[in-house]
């Protein structure tokens, strides 16, 4: 037992290896059995997201010309203040998801990708564009994951309109976001992003939408639910940004 | 204990860790999934084998690997529990009766479940929520392991009377 625990990291990477394509067999054919048995449970619900989905199509259009409005006034108004914008350029390696956490409480996945591709510790990943975990530990050929909704979770965050930073906490529960300032005020479905301040997450990255308040005024700080934007229990392709 | 039975234990710990690493995980019900290495534990500690042991040191090993749950909890439920089933099944139940197993299944899941909510702190709706989901789907998938098994066994058993 005692050689198993001061060996864990190398016995996991070497596991890992051998055990990746089985973890990858496996893992698809239950996606596939999920997939299956969800669709005849949620026929009824994709009925009516279909509905409210084409009419917040056509206001999102709009909303897109106006976004594309501002980022031109943006752009003109950074070259004539001097800004230097850093280089925010970045690559997306593409990974499958080969395995999870057995546990329910802790968040973890098993990506194909591993130090061979360049993967890092506390690289960010991604999927629709949504920041969904970073790498916790990598492998030769497989990293693992940690999940924005783990128990073991914290990232920096901030308010996209407010701009007020706080702290994204995981759990089974959901995701909170905590210590914000109390005189700010918070809307229903404003964006958090990642602050930046964490040094690997970069700025701007998108995480979820605010959803009800779950602290008092006479809290210290404030703290609001967040709902993510991807469904992180259907996960199978994600992106790793190097 | 032949190396065979030895090998044969090894082998189904590193596939059940395997298959609920990916498999099972990947299919969950109000958050909880089925841990077939555990199943598989208490099975074989109602079944009061010598095997229990061996299988348990060996899913021990795999769950340290395969999972970053704390070593502590895998001991607590991947050893004690199982342990603690065989010696109240050898002593106070010498013949197991599907009603029996039913109880030890529902029971050991249970305190599995409980101590990882303790462990994590998550005594919420959602924690016990996932806490009845597990304690069901083990107790069904275990019971279907159970009968299965004696089903098989009775077959075989049929068979050597004939012979």
């Amino acid at each position: 037992m005692i050689l198993v625990l001061s060996f864990r990291g190398h016995l996991k990477n070497v596991s890992f290896k051998f055990g990746g394509g089985t973890l990858s067999i496996f893992s698809s054919e239950a996606m596939k059995i999920k997939s299956f048995f969800a669709y005849f449970f949620l026929i009824s619900k994709f009925q009516q997201e279909n509905k409210e989905l084409t009419e917040k199509l056509a206001s999102l259009e709009v909303d897109r010309s106006k976004i594309e409005e501002q980022e031109n006034e943006n752009t003109l108004l950074k070259k004539e203040l001097g800004f230097i914008q850093g280089n925010t350029e970045y690559s997306l390696v593409p990974a499958k998801i080969i395995g999870r956490e057995p546990a329910s409480f802790l968040d973890y996945v098993i990506i194909d990708k591993g130090r061979n591709q360049n993967i890092a510790e506390n690289m960010a990943v991604i999927s629709s564009g949504a920041l969904v975990g970073q790498v916790a530990e990598a492998y030769d050929d497989q990293s693992k994951v940690t999940l924005i909704t783990s128990k073991d979770a914290i990232i920096l965050t901030m308010l996209q309109e407010s701009r007020a930073k706080g702290v994204l906490r995981g759990g089974i529960s959901g995701l909170v976001m905590e210590d914000i300032i109390q005189d700010v005020e918070i809307k229903p479905g404003e964006y958090v992003i990642t602050s930046g301040l964490e040094g690997e997450l970069r700025q701007g990255i998108l995480i979820g939408k605010t959803s009800k308040l779950k602290s008092s005024s006479s809290d210290l700080f404030k703290s609001v639910v967040v709902e993510p934007i991807v469904d992180l229990s259907r996960l199978e392709l994600v992106f790793v940004m190097k | 204990m032949n190396w065979q039975k030895i090998t044969f234990l090894f082998i189904l710990a590193l596939f059940s860790a395997i298959l609920d690493t990916s498999f099972f995980s990947a299919i969950t019900i109000f958050g909880a999934s089925i841990i077939l290495t555990y199943l598989i534990l208490i099975f074989l500690a109602i079944r009061a084998t010598e095997e229990t042991f061996i299988f348990a040191a060996f899913s021990v090993i795999f769950f340290t690997i395969f999972s970053s749950i704390s070593v502590i909890i895998i001991l607590l439920n991947f050893l004690i529990i199982p342990l603690m089933v065989f010696y109240l099944r050898k002593r106070f139940l010498p013949e197991p009766s599907f009603l029996a197993s039913l109880l030890y299944f529902s029971a050991g899941s249970l305190i599995f479940e409980l101590i990882f909510i303790l462990y994590f702190k998550e005594f919420g709706r959602e924690g016990l929520t996932i806490l009845g989901s597990f304690i069901a789907m083990s107790t069904i998938a275990g019971m279907i392991i159970y009968v299965t098994e004696s089903r098989i066994r009775k077959i075989f058993h049929r068979r050597e009377i004939k012979i």
